[in-house]
């Protein structure tokens, strides 16, 4: 293998997946790169392909101006620097060379070009599978684009350059080729620094279906993102021929500036590093001053209910913190001890639904489900046939004047939000390596879930609460949803949970864990509906004095805010709600020690007791799961702030749905968009996500958090190289850094 | 003053349609631009555009029809160059621009020709005196002119890039585009008919052009991956079957279209994000499908014969190819037959009310026979090239159609030639500026 093919493979190796729109959930675009200083990779993104992943220099002034940032954290040395920042230098793949020689004023952009003529391959490769993946996984990329554009007469045109076809034709039939080619080309002589910089600047420049092919290849083995490369490093080598053989003009700057980075790029980075250094230094000013706003009380002083009449288990998702102090302020108005947990909104259960040949997950993204619940896939309905029948050129003309005007209905009303509440009958079957599964191996999986949420004693009322959001019309909705379970709402598995925790034959069982569930508890399913902040029910029989404590929770925070229906249920509204926007913390411990007034909806609780963890393994167990899904989600807030046209989707308007729903376009081309759209982090005037790391407060000893970080391996990567920031909470409730050991 | 104005004809029912598409697509601006610093100036150029419809349907004056005519194309402009900072929107935006500006040449000759024949200025008065002239050169070239402006309107192949290309714009645009201004060539074509129906070149120009716009533009429509791309495809589509029915002179269906058309189309555009799980096509034998697309044609000019006296080709293939396609995708008797039957009575019932609104003209046999033959060759290559990709024609094809066959190309040149979309923007990435978008940049 030449070296350039091992620079590839190390190049889409590090690129983070992204799930498609029906599971869409957040993922931390840079996950890959956590063994290395955030620092240095900072800088490498924003020489290979001007990516920022701070914010900029004025951002920080304007905030240090209005207050936002404390001046105790800030050196005269930093606000000097701040002003002195100059321009950084770049990669410019050749692409971008040509572009920058040629005088291509009236003509069309290649970069531009080159980016929407792949995207559009990649398009067609995954939309018609039958057609063009004949081979299943095997099937290539490469060759399926090489076909495309030998066959293509329109670019010559466009581009107004005969030679195309060509170079088109005569280019290496295999990636390898390519690469073997390429290598000769240019890398005969240059520092191995400089392909893993070429490589990676290819990639950013396709970022959005590198991401896609990447979540592809992760879940059947294929080799598509590496051909991607291929493709995307073809271009560039045709490129590089075409201006070699009709424009030597031309082509004598792009060659000399190109070998120059070549030999340059490593000094380029090193440079980056050192200028971008004042801008961490204010990032961490930034974020200091932000989690200051987050107070915690003295270990004596938290809420602790000792026999509670109701517990209630909800999401860690930052949106359960609003609602979960609303919660308790009802039950002490209607005379009802509550105690609230905080665990994964999956509550350990591993779940997934089958529908048809349809498998979806109802799991982190990190885990595979391995309980499977199978239900019938929805019948087609009239909507679903009439749509067809609009959609296929055969049936479309006279389809739509026979039956175009069964829409006005809908076109006058517009589509109400929806919300999934998922079904689950009594007698269902439950799967695992496609067998029913016995009563045993149920118990464990409960007893498991149990001993993750820390019980230790049980109300007579226990409430699961899922959550999920209601609204329609969003490319995007997933994210909406819940994170733990795979962008579903959390409904099935607080539905199958509570079913199984109510069999007495199961209650048997548990007792042999350890697990002594009283009689007379019992239960309860519900889902917390995020927009409206409204409580679905899923179980039957709640009793009412339940149901009323969490109507007054309810009725208390729409009076916070109200009208907030009319954007669950209106379907041009692009902000439903904030989703996870705000995020800046993760707590493990008694979401009691939150201070009365400290700063709410900004933090994942996720309930941890020391003394209940005798040899602190579930502490470990914390770090790498909950923790690695709160910094996914952080983030991928982060990015989408920091850098809104690389990182973020671009604008809710112009979404466009692509390849059976693998992604959106903004507009009508270009790349596939990647994370959080505009709309989700901007209310247009101000960003409403704070782009912080994510802090994560643990309540315990040092000793314990400096065993459990030894033990999370990924966790305590993110957390070496500044990923993620690590304190402890101490009984004083002040927030201590670790000492390092 | 009144004179000016007029409500006969098709109007009122234009004037319905526009009604509900401006309220429906207005409230849905206002709610998508809720947070949006520009909210306001999105609105009024929408309303504008909506109140230059409105105008346009009800004017009886060539002159307030030519500048109502006109605004709506500058209004729309404005709403296209929303974000003037996207290159491909901008491109967008000019290559429509330029069209627009032919199109509205070829409706002034037209408007300046009739009132030459017969010196008024009046729609109502001029349509009446010159279908009582001898048809000469003059009128066949007013005729022909017509028929140009609305093929252009209408996005027809060659000239049907701008449209695929504006989906650009904000989702609301698109809906108002697609469901509303798109059809005004049909509107134009409909209110003029005594002006360019008794030109046999007039009529073939318009029939030959939009029947192979429709059919190449369904089947290219089937080839595209994203979703606001593929409904303007099938815009371009329908639009072609609007125009093919009003030359061949089924006004009632073509009415029918218009309005049928526009409801589902702005429903379509305003429902783009929500996520639906759509199974594709199943692969399937050619020569069944062959079979009972026959089998349908047959019945249904049988039927049409014996119900109406003529055996309505065109109506009758496009009827075939909608029941083949629920015969092969439903396989209970009991649903193919219910489905069936609804569709052909709602079918039914809803051109006997159109047909009530305007009267059909006789129909030249020869044209509707060579349009036949020519729906009925797309309804079988359709199953060829989409259902049984294991053929290499199939495949071939296949990649061609999802070109555009190659007919854009040199129009988007000429538009970057004339009018370059990048000014800016290129002069700064040649000095190696970085350039962030408006949207981002109003913020910092």
């Amino acid at each position: 293998m030449s070296k350039l093919a091992n620079q590839a493979q190390l190049a889409v190796a590090r690129v983070a997946p992204q799930w498609p729109l029906p599971q869409w959930v957040a993922v931390n675009p840079l996950w890959e790169y956590r063994q290395q200083p955030l620092t240095e990779v900072a800088a490498q993104w924003r020489y290979c392909g001007n990516v920022a992943l701070t914010m900029s220099p004025e951002f920080y002034q304007q905030h240090y101006e209005q207050g936002a940032i404390e001046p105790a954290l800030v050196t005269d040395d930093m606000r000097r620097q701040l002003t002195q920042l100059s321009d950084t230098p770049r990669w410019q793949n050749i692409s971008h060379l040509v572009d920058r020689y040629q005088q291509r004023r009236r003509k069309m952009l290649w970069h531009d070009e080159v980016v929407f003529q792949i995207s559009q391959s990649c398009g067609l490769f995954m939309q018609f599978p039958r057609r063009f993946q004949g081979q299943g996984k095997d099937s290539s990329l490469y060759q399926h684009w090489l076909t495309i554009s030998r066959a293509d007469r329109g670019i010559e045109t466009l581009m107004d350059e005969a030679d195309l076809n060509e170079l088109f034709a005569e280019l290496p039939d295999s990636p390898d080729a390519l690469f073997e080619a390429c290598e000769q080309l240019w890398f005969g002589s240059a520092p191995s620094a400089a392909a893993e910089h070429y490589c990676q600047a290819l990639i950013i420049d396709v970022l959005g279906w590198a991401s896609a092919l990447s979540y592809q290849d992760r879940q059947h083995g294929s080799q598509w993102l590496l051909e991607l490369l291929a493709i995307r490093m073809a271009w560039d080598y045709l490129l590089w021929q075409l201006a070699d053989r009709t424009n030597q003009a031309v082509f004598e700057p792009i060659k000399q500036d190109f070998e120059q980075q070549l030999r340059d790029s490593d000094d380029a980075v090193a440079a980056i590093i050192a200028q971008q250094q004042s801008l961490w230094q204010w990032q961490r000013a930034y974020e200091q001053s932000q989690l200051s706003a987050l107070k915690f009380k003295p270990a004596a002083d938290a809420d602790r209910n000792d026999s509670p009449q109701l517990q209630a288990v909800f999401c860690i998702d930052v949106r359960s913190d609003r609602y979960r102090r609303a919660l308790a302020q009802a039950g002490r108005e209607h005379g009802m001890t509550v105690n609230s947990k905080g665990f994964a909104g999956f509550f350990g259960v591993p779940l997934g639904r089958e529908q048809g040949d349809q498998q979806i997950p109802h799991v982190p993204g990190l885990l595979q489900p391995s309980f499977f619940v199978r239900q019938q896939s929805p019948d087609k309905s009239f909507k679903d046939l009439l749509s067809r029948s609009f959609n296929s050129p055969a049936s479309m003309f006279t389809g739509v004047e026979a039956l175009g005007l069964a829409k006005l209905g809908e076109l006058l009303k517009g589509i109400k939000g929806s919300l999934d509440t998922a079904q689950f009958d009594a007698d269902a079957e439950i799967y695992h390596n496609g067998r029913a599964v016995t009563c045993e191996q149920l118990a464990e999986l409960c007893a498991q879930a149990l001993t993750g949420m820390q019980f230790t004693q049980f109300a007579e009322h226990v409430v699961l609460v899922g959550h999920g959001a209601k609204h329609s019309n969003n490319a995007q909705r997933a994210g909406m949803n819940c994170g733990a379970c795979g962008g579903q709402t959390g409904a099935l598995s607080a539905r199958v949970l509570c079913h199984l925790l109510n069999q007495s034959a199961i209650r048997q069982r548990l007792s042999e864990h350890g697990f002594a569930i009283p009689q007379a508890t019992q239960f309860y399913a519900a889902l917390h509906e995020t927009v409206t902040d409204d409580i679905v029910w899923l179980s039957e029989d709640v009793p009412a004095q339940v149901k009323q404590t969490f109507a007054s929770a309810s009725a208390q925070l729409q009076q916070q805010q109200p009208n907030r229906a009319t954007r669950a249920n209106h379907w041009a509204e692009l902000r439903p709600e904030w989703g996870l926007a705000g995020n800046q913390a993760l707590f493990f411990g008694n979401a009691g020690r939150l201070a009365d007034d400290a700063v709410q909806g900004r933090s994942f609780l996720h309930d941890y007791d020391e003394a209940l963890d005798a040899d602190g393994s579930l502490l470990t167990a914390l770090l790498s799961a909950p923790g690695l899904v709160a910094n996914w989600i952080n983030w991928q807030y982060y990015t989408a702030v920091t850098d809104p046209q690389r990182m973020g989707s671009g604008n809710k308007l112009l979404h466009n749905r692509v390849a059976n729903d693998i992604g959106v376009f903004e507009g009508n081309g270009g790349d596939l968009r990647l994370g959080l759209a505009w709309q989700s982090v901007h209310d247009g005037s101000d960003y409403v996500h704070k782009p912080v790391r994510l802090s994560v407060i643990i309540e315990a000893s040092e000793p314990r958090i400096h065993k459990a970080l030894a033990q999370a391996g990924d966790f305590n990567q993110l957390y070496q190289n500044q990923w993620i920031d690590v304190y402890r909470l101490n009984p004083r409730g002040e927030l201590c850094r670790l000492q390092h050991q | 003053m009144f004179d000016w104005l007029t409500i006969s004809g098709i109007r009122p029912v234009l004037l319905i349609l526009v009604g509900v598409l401006a309220m429906v697509v207005l409230r849905y601006s206002w709610r998508n631009f809720r947070l949006d610093p520009r909210r306001s100036v999105f609105m009024r150029y929408m309303t504008l555009c909506l109140t230059a419809v409105v105008v346009l349907i009800l004017s009886n004056h060539m002159l307030l029809f030519f500048a109502a005519w006109v605004s709506i194309s500058l209004l729309l402009h404005q709403l296209l160059m929303f974000y003037p900072e996207r290159d491909r929107a901008v491109l967008a935006a000019h290559k429509k621009f330029i069209l627009a500006r032919c199109s509205e040449t070829f409706l002034g000759i037209a408007l300046v020709l009739v009132y030459w024949q017969t010196g008024t200025g009046y729609l109502d008065a001029a349509l009446a005196s010159i279908s009582q002239q001898p048809v000469g050169l003059l009128q066949h070239a007013a005729a022909i002119a017509l028929v140009m402006a609305a093929l252009i309107k209408c996005a027809q192949l060659p000239l049907h890039g701008w449209l695929i290309q504006v989906v650009e714009a904000p989702t609301p645009v698109s809906a108002l585009l697609h469901a509303g201004i798109i059809n005004l060539g049909g509107l134009l074509l409909l209110v003029t008919t005594p002006v360019w129906s008794v030109s046999t070149p007039a009529i073939w120009l318009l029939c030959l052009v939009a029947v192979v716009s429709c059919c190449l533009a369904a089947l290219i429509m089937a080839t595209r991956i994203s979703i606001k791309v593929r409904l303007a495809w099938s815009t371009s589509a329908q639009m072609g079957l609007m125009l093919l029915e009003i030359g061949l002179g089924y006004y009632d269906l073509a009415l029918l279209h218009l309005v049928a058309h526009s409801v589902y189309k702005a429903h379509a555009f305003l429902s783009v994000s929500e996520v639906a799980y759509v199974k594709q096509s199943e692969a399937r034998s050619l020569p069944r499908v062959v079979v009972v697309f026959f089998g349908f044609q047959l019945a249904c000019l049988g039927a049409a014969l014996l119900l109406t006296g003529s055996p309505k080709w065109l109506p009758s293939a496009l009827l075939a190819m909608v029941l083949a396609t629920i015969w092969m995708n439903l396989n209970r008797w009991g649903w193919r037959l219910l489905l069936s039957l609804a569709l052909l009575s709602a079918y039914a019932l809803l051109v006997w009310a159109a047909g009530n609104v305007m009267d059909n003209r006789s129909i030249d046999l020869a044209l509707e026979l060579a349009v036949a033959g020519i729906v009925n060759l797309f309804a079988i290559s359709y199953w060829l090239i989409h259902h049984t990709p294991q053929y290499a024609i199939s495949q071939r094809w296949f990649i061609s159609l999802n070109a555009g066959l190659y007919l854009d190309e040199w129009l988007t040149r000429f538009v970057l030639w004339l009018w370059p979309s990048h000014p800016i923007h290129y002069y700064q990435s040649r000095n190696n500026v970085a350039v962030k978008g408006k949207l981002y940049e109003q913020t910092r």
